[in-house]
C-alpha cells in the first residue's frame, strides 16, 4: 500500500503543502484567524477603496508561511468578491533577486519581464477592439508620448514587437532602435520615477481591461545584497514613487525575511515609504504563539490533508482507537507534538509543523504502524523542533 | 531574470565538487541528502565520506543517505560509517539508479544540488568519464532544487522498495 493510502491522504502524495507545485494549496490558511481576518483580508479589502489597490509588506521568520500567504493572497484575490473592486486581479509572482551593484533598473526589469510581453500585447489587442481611436486611448493611458508610440509598437509583432517590449523592460536601445520604435530616450534615462510611470502607465492598461495588475514579490530580503549607495537610492526611489498614493493601478504586495521589522531592508521601513504605505499595512506573520495556537494549525491542516470519510472507516475497521479529529496521530502523540512544537516559541512555525508531521508519518509507515504513537513523535519531534 | 546563472554543467570531479562546497558553506545548512546507488568511503580524494559525516555531526545538519543495499565489502564499509553517524538516517532500495546530491540551507538562496551520472565513489571523481548538473537556488534553480527535494526526500523515501536501514536519533545535549 502507497504511503498516501495508508494514511487516507486527501489527493495528495504527503503531507507536504507547497502551492507552487500544488497550486490547489494556495486556499490553506490554517490556524491564525486573528492575522488572517483582521491584520490581513481586512487592510486587503479596505485597499481597494484607498489608495485603490492594495499595498502591503508582509515579513517573519523562515518557515513562519511568507510564501503560502502570498499564495493564500492571490488565492483570495481571485475567488472572494470584494464588493469595492471593479477589476478582476491579475497577479503577477516575482521572487526578487539582487546583488550588490542591483539598481531600479533591474527591479523594473524582474517585474517586466514577470508581467511578459504577451499578457501587455493582449491587453493592447483587446483594447484595439474596443476604442475608436488606439491612438487616443494609448495616449490616455500612458500619458506621455513615447510610452504611446512604445506601446503602439508591441502590436507590431516581430522585431519590431520585441525592441518595443525591451523599450518597456528598460534596456538601454541604440540610437537606430530608438529611431525605429519613434521614440526619444530609453525608458529609464530620466531615472527610476520614469520606469514607474511606465509601469503604472501599464497598470492602466489593464484597468481599461478590467484587471488590477497586483505585483506578489517575495524573498525582498534580497535588496539586502545591495551594497552601492546609488544603486540603494534608486531602489528606494522606485519604492517610493509606486507607494505614492497617486499610484492607484499597480498593487504590490511585498514578503521579506525579516523576524522583526527593523531587520527588513532599510529601503523598505524608511519613513516616507511607511508614510505613504500606512502603518497597518506592514504585516508581521509570527510563530504560532502558543500550544493552543498550535493544536488548532495542525488540526486544521489535518482536517483537509486527511480524507474525512476514508479514515474514519479506517478507524473503525481497524479499531484504531483514535479520534479523527486527531489522525493519523494518537490523542496523547497529537498534544505531544504540540508540546514539543511550541517548547520554543522561535520554532513553533507553520514549515516546521509540516515537517514533524511528515517525518512522523514516514516513520510510522516505516514501522507498517497505522497511527502516529507517542513513541514516533519523540524520537522525530526533537529533530525538527530543537 | 535572464542573467542570474541558476545551473552548471560539470565535467569534472562533479561529486568532489558538491561535498567541498558543501564543506565549505558558511550558511547555515539544514539538511544533505545523498542519493547514489554506489557509496564508497571516498579514502584518497580531498573530501572523505567521514569528512562529511563529521562536519555534518559538527553542525547538527540532518543527513539522508538512499543506496542500494550493499554488496561488497568496500561498499559496506562505507554504510558502516554512516550507520554510526548522527543526525542520519540510510535507506536502501536496490532499484535506484538515480545520482542525486542535495545540500538544502536554511536562506534558500544558498542552496545548491547536483545530479547526474556520478556515484558517491572515489572512481567517479577520480577516473569515469561523468557528466552532472550542479545546480544554484537562484532565479529557476530554486525551483529545480524544490522539485529535487520533493523527490529525493518525500517520494523516493517513501517509495515501495526503499526500506530503512538506520533512523536519526537524537542526541540529547
Amino acid at each position: 500500500m502507497e504511503f498516501k493510502d495508508w494514511f487516507c491522504l486527501n489527493q495528495r502524495e504527503s503531507f507536504t503543502i507547497d502551492p507552487k507545485v500544488n497550486p490547489g494549496d494556495a486556499k490553506f490558511y490554517f490556524g491564525r484567524d486573528e492575522i488572517k481576518k483582521q491584520r490581513l483580508l481586512g487592510p486587503l479589502r479596505r485597499s481597494f477603496v484607498e489608495p485603490g489597490v492594495p499595498k502591503m509588506v508582509i515579513h517573519g521568520s523562515y518557515g513562519s508561511g511568507k510564501t503560502q500567504t502570498l499564495y493564500y493572497l492571490e488565492h483570495y484575490l481571485k475567488t472572494e468578491r470584494i464588493e469595492a473592486n471593479r477589476f478582476s486581479a491579475r497577479t503577477v509572482h516575482v521572487e526578487l533577486e539582487m546583488n550588490s551593484k542591483s539598481d531600479h533598473k533591474s527591479w523594473h526589469l524582474q517585474l517586466a519581464e514577470s508581467l511578459g510581453k504577451n499578457t501587455v500585447t493582449e491587453w493592447i489587442a483587446k483594447l484595439f477592439g474596443q476604442a475608436q481611436s488606439l491612438d487616443t486611448e494609448l495616449r490616455n493611458v500612458f500619458e506621455e508620448v513615447n510610452m504611446t508610440e512604445a506601446a503602439k509598437n508591441l502590436r507590431a509583432g516581430g522585431d519590431l514587437g520585441l525592441l518595443a517590449w525591451r523599450w518597456f523592460c528598460g534596456y538601454d536601445l541604440k540610437p537606430n532602435e530608438l529611431e525605429r520604435l519613434t521614440v526619444t530616450r530609453s525608458l529609464g534615462d530620466l531615472g527610476a520615477g520614469d520606469m514607474v510611470n511606465a509601469l503604472v502607465g501599464l497598470g492602466r492598461l489593464a484597468e481599461r481591461n478590467g484587471e488590477k495588475l497586483i505585483f506578489l514579490m517575495d524573498e525582498a530580503e534580497q535588496f539586502r545584497n545591495v551594497k552601492t549607495g546609488d544603486a540603494t537610492e534608486a531602489l528606494h526611489t522606485y519604492l517610493r514613487k509606486l507607494a505614492e498614493p497617486s499610484n492607484s493601478s499597480v498593487g504590490f504586495i511585498i514578503a521579506s525575511f525579516a523576524p522583526t521589522r527593523d531587520e527588513m531592508a532599510e529601503i523598505l521601513i524608511r519613513v516616507d515609504v511607511r508614510n505613504r504605505l500606512g502603518e497597518n499595512y506592514f504585516v508581521e506573520i509570527p510563530p504560532l504563539p502558543s500550544v493552543h495556537d498550535v493544536q488548532v494549525f495542525l488540526k486544521e491542516l489535518l482536517k483537509e490533508l486527511v480524507d474525512q470519510g476514508k479514515a474514519e472507516k479506517k478507524i473503525q475497521s481497524e479499531s484504531l482507537g483514535v479520534s479523527v479529529g486527531t489522525y493519523p496521530f494518537t490523542a496523547d502523540a497529537f498534544d505531544r507534538i504540540c508540546d514539543f512544537a511550541s517548547q520554543d516559541p522561535t520554532k513553533a512555525l507553520p514549515r516546521n509543523i509540516i515537517k514533524g508531521l511528515n517525518e512522523c508519518a514516514i516513520s510510522a509507515w516505516d514501522e507498517k504502524k497505522a497511527v502516529i504513537a507517542t513513541e514516533i513523535v519523540d524520537e522525530i519531534a526533537p529533530l525538527v523542533f530543537s | 531574470m535572464t542573467d542570474i546563472q541558476f545551473a552548471e554543467i560539470v565535467l569534472s570531479k562533479a561529486v568532489q565538487r558538491f561535498l567541498l562546497k558543501f564543506y565549505l558553506m558558511d550558511a547555515e545548512i539544514e539538511s544533505l541528502v545523498l542519493i547514489s546507488p554506489i557509496v564508497t568511503t571516498l579514502a584518497g580524494t580531498r573530501v572523505t565520506l567521514e569528512a562529511v559525516c563529521k562536519r555534518a555531526a559538527e553542525r547538527k545538519i540532518r543527513t539522508y543517505v538512499i543506496t542500494n543495499s550493499p554488496q561488497k565489502d568496500y561498499q559496506k564499509e562505507a554504510v558502516d560509517l554512516l550507520m554510526r553517524s548522527e543526525p542520519m538516517e540510510v535507506r536502501y532500495n536496490d532499484s535506484l539508479h538515480a545520482k542525486v546530491y542535495l545540500c538544502l540551507c536554511r536562506d534558500e538562496t544558498r542552496s545548491f544540488a547536483l545530479f547526474g551520472s556520478a556515484n558517491l565513489t572515489r572512481s567517479s571523481i577520480e577516473r569515469n568519464i561523468e557528466i552532472a548538473m550542479m545546480i544554484y537556488g537562484k532565479g529557476q534553480g530554486k525551483d529545480i532544487i524544490r522539485e529535487l527535494t520533493r523527490w529525493g526526500l518525500e517520494k523516493l523515501r517513501m517509495t515501495t522498495g526503499t526500506t530503512v536501514a538506520k533512523k536519526m536519533k537524537f542526541a540529547r545535549g
